[in-house]
């Protein structure tokens, strides 16, 4: 009795804070999203559904739902086999020393500023007029490029920024999950005949599960709502929309066109995006929590 | 002990977490060594903010009753930053400067005070019309127009490259064009050097609607609708997608967000279209000379006649939660007096707002390398009830797709997004 005291003591503050930042400010964006808002105005009339209807048939939109379950599905499938492949590599090794070396230096895009790095690799990478992209391509020969300019490629590239700065936080996580393995697994395997290539793909990954679920939930949920690097690299969306998400999107109705009952229509749509896709995840990763 | 502990940390964490949202009353509305203090807030740009500074001087001497604080924010955030103070029941800022392009944003909420009838009448006895354009609500004023603003009219023009070149500077629209031809290089999509450009977000659309006034052509109807698809109004489209086609220019300026002058003061480029502020961008963020790096000369008339189309440019406004309005109004009225005005004008390369300084003596004087656009502002039309920062985007985006297609269908683009701005962009309120 005591102990829930206790427990429930700690833990109402905790809950208090998480209801007045998260979940209030979630029904209040319902509700906004109901009405043509602005909160300097005196009245703000109710318009039922229309930003709803609005929103379906609006093309850009459209548009930016489909960039950011690209983006979504291939950044997060993209991190996920490179940062386990790096934290394998990392797990083989042979000092603590190079192994925690490897792991800071992946690690410190993760703790620089987003917007800060990407306006370096919007000026210094990506600029037509001297970046190191179109450096790399008159090596080859090739005439250079506005990349701003160009539609698959801009997406491609804001994809490899968000890999490069994001890369280390989930090459901890995974090494923790390898190093979390029993190693009786993996040494009773040795002894049957199978090698490492072998032991990795059937023997760790497979008893990973647990961090494999924490990551795609945690880095899907995570990349659906980038901004930062969409808003310096491609603040307009690129040409004809191309690198136009949500989030963006949702800053643009929010603060550009000051249409914020609008905004919050598109943001509940991206509420409910990345619920229905943490829902799927996690049905598909119903796991045992257990190595036994 | 250690559960004790536990739950004070809890509670003290949680307290502190929520310290950022109390206000700050003491710093915002108060009085300050008796004095009632006047909280303005202006953008970041270094010469407009010294310029500000000098008028509060001015002001705080004649009035010492009054302390006048200043902010500036970055322009990306300001907007913002007006808009949550707007929001606010603080009554956090007195007076803030905004851009005519954003200030119907603000104007249509019922956020802001009026303007008093004195200053009213100084607004419609001496001041030129597209400077109060947007800054008219329904008969009412919600801004007072500190400039006016003209994007089109002149270029800068890199001197060295041109002597380097044995150039002199075109005087009419055929000369500028043969130039631009011959001097403009380019590399793959690098342009390694421009000839005349006016292809950014600014300057692109003011250019475009003076070249269809100059042809004796007009792009607002009667309804105030917007028709892009007039002869006029395809034939100098034309023109100027031939200047992106012919390589004289490129997209980049208009891609990146870049204004196109910085290329001419990089040594990138020979001629860019901008307004006056400009030079102050040359002189001061680049540290180059006028007279000796570059000059600023007449963009050569498109058409026969001299005619443009100017927005409604930067003006101030008094929040309606403002604390101390009557404060405020009493320095705006202080900053608009031809006297202090002028100063401001000069110290910012702004061009003057009210009439009665188009022939100030003070002003040409100290701006005698834009006196020529003095002698055309009278002639200028106001661009229309319209919320300019979004026709722009429909806009500059319409031009974007006609340059990359082979064979552009421009007057059927012209046409859909004439359809679009006047859709999407006209003013939520009444301007006269």
């Amino acid at each position: 009795m005591k102990d829930k005291k206790f427990v429930s003591m700690v833990l109402v503050p905790s809950f208090a804070l998480l209801f007045l930042f998260v979940v209030f400010p979630l029904f209040y964006g319902l509700g906004i999203s109901f009405f043509d808002y602005n909160p300097a105005r005196d009245s703000n009339p109710f318009l039922g559904l229309d930003n709803y209807m609005k929103m379906f048939q609006d093309p850009i939109f459209k548009k930016a739902v489909v960039n950011t379950l690209v983006f979504g599905i291939i950044a997060v499938f993209l991190n996920i086999v490179i940062t386990l492949f790096l934290a394998q590599l990392i797990s083989v090794l042979p000092s603590k020393k190079w192994k925690t070396i490897f792991r800071t230096i992946l690690f410190i895009p993760c703790i620089a500023p987003m917007v800060g790095t990407a306006l370096v690799w919007k000026s210094g990478i990506i600029e037509t007029d001297g970046g190191l992209l179109n450096r790399l391509m008159g090596v080859f020969g090739m005439a250079p490029k506005n990349w701003t300019m160009t539609t698959g490629a801009l997406l491609a590239i804001i994809i490899a920024y968000t890999l490069w700065a994001d890369i280390g936080y989930n090459v901890v996580l995974f090494s923790a999950g390898l190093e979390g393995v029993p190693k009786e697994f993996d040494e009773a395997a040795a002894i049957d005949g199978a090698g490492p290539i072998c032991r990795f793909l059937k023997i760790r990954v497979p008893l990973m599960g647990r961090t494999f679920a924490f990551v795609a939930v945690m880095t899907m949920a995570n990349y659906f709502q980038m901004f930062a690097q969409f808003r310096v690299i491609a603040p307009k969306g690129g040409v004809d929309y191309s690198a136009m998400v949500l989030t963006n999107y949702i800053y643009r109705q929010s603060f550009t066109n000051y249409d914020m009952g609008y905004a919050s229509a598109i943001a509940m749509a991206l509420f409910v995006i990345v619920f229905a896709v943490a829902l799927i995840q996690n049905r598909m990763m119903r796991l045992d929590w257990s190595y036994e | 002990m250690k559960r004790t502990l536990a739950i004070l940390l809890a509670l003290g964490l949680s307290v502190s977490s929520l310290t950022g949202c109390g206000s700050d009353e003491k710093e915002t509305k108060k009085e300050k060594d008796g004095k009632t203090v006047i909280n303005f807030w202006c953008h970041e740009n270094k010469p407009w903010i010294e310029a500000y500074e000098e008028t509060i001087k001015r002001f705080e001497k004649e009035h010492p009753e009054y302390d006048v604080k200043l902010s500036n924010y970055p322009f990306d955030v300001y907007n913002q930053k007006i808009q949550t103070a707007l929001t606010s029941g603080k009554g956090e800022v007195d007076i803030i400067a905004v851009w005519g392009g954003t200030a119907p944003n603000f104007i249509e909420t019922d956020a802001l005070a009026e303007v008093p009838e004195d200053i009213v009448k100084e607004l419609e006895s001496d001041y030129l019309d597209p400077t109060l354009g947007v800054f008219q609500k329904e008969g009412k004023y919600y801004g007072v127009p500190m400039e006016f603003n003209l994007e089109y009219g002149g270029m800068i023009v890199n001197k060295k490259l041109f002597e380097e070149a044995g150039l002199s500077y075109p005087q009419t629209w055929e000369e500028l064009r043969e130039t631009s031809k011959k001097v403009a290089k380019k590399n793959g999509e690098v342009m390694e050097m421009t000839g005349f450009d006016m292809i950014d977000a600014d300057a692109l659309i003011c250019n475009y609607l003076s070249m269809i006034l100059q042809q004796g052509g007009q792009y607002l109807e009667e309804d105030h609708s917007i028709n892009f698809a007039t002869p006029e109004g395809v034939k100098a489209m034309e023109e100027i997608v031939s200047m992106v086609k012919d390589g004289e220019t490129s997209l980049e300026s208009l891609t990146s967000g870049e204004y196109a002058f910085n290329r001419t003061y990089q040594d990138k480029g020979f001629m860019a279209s901008v307004g006056s502020w400009g030079i102050g961008e040359g002189t001061g963020s680049y540290d180059l000379t006028y007279g000796e790096d570059f000059e600023y000369i007449p963009v050569p008339l498109y058409g026969d006649e001299v005619a443009f189309a100017s927005e409604t440019g930067w003006g101030i406004m008094v929040p309606e939660n403002s604390q101390h309005k009557d404060a405020a109004w009493e320095f705006i009225e202080f900053f608009s007096q031809p006297e202090n005005l002028v100063k401001h004008n000069i110290a910012c390369n702004q061009l003057p707002p009210r009439k009665s300084l188009l022939d100030n003596e003070e002003y040409r004087e100290a701006m005698p390398n834009i006196t020529f656009l003095l002698d055309i502002m009278e002639k200028g039309q106001w661009m229309g009830p319209y919320n300019t920062s979004a026709m722009r985007e429909i806009f500059n985006e319409m031009f974007i797709s006609l340059c990359q297609e082979e064979n552009p269908d421009i007057e059927k683009a012209l046409k859909e997004v004439s359809e679009k701005i006047t859709a999407e962009c006209q003013l939520g309120y009444e301007t006269k």
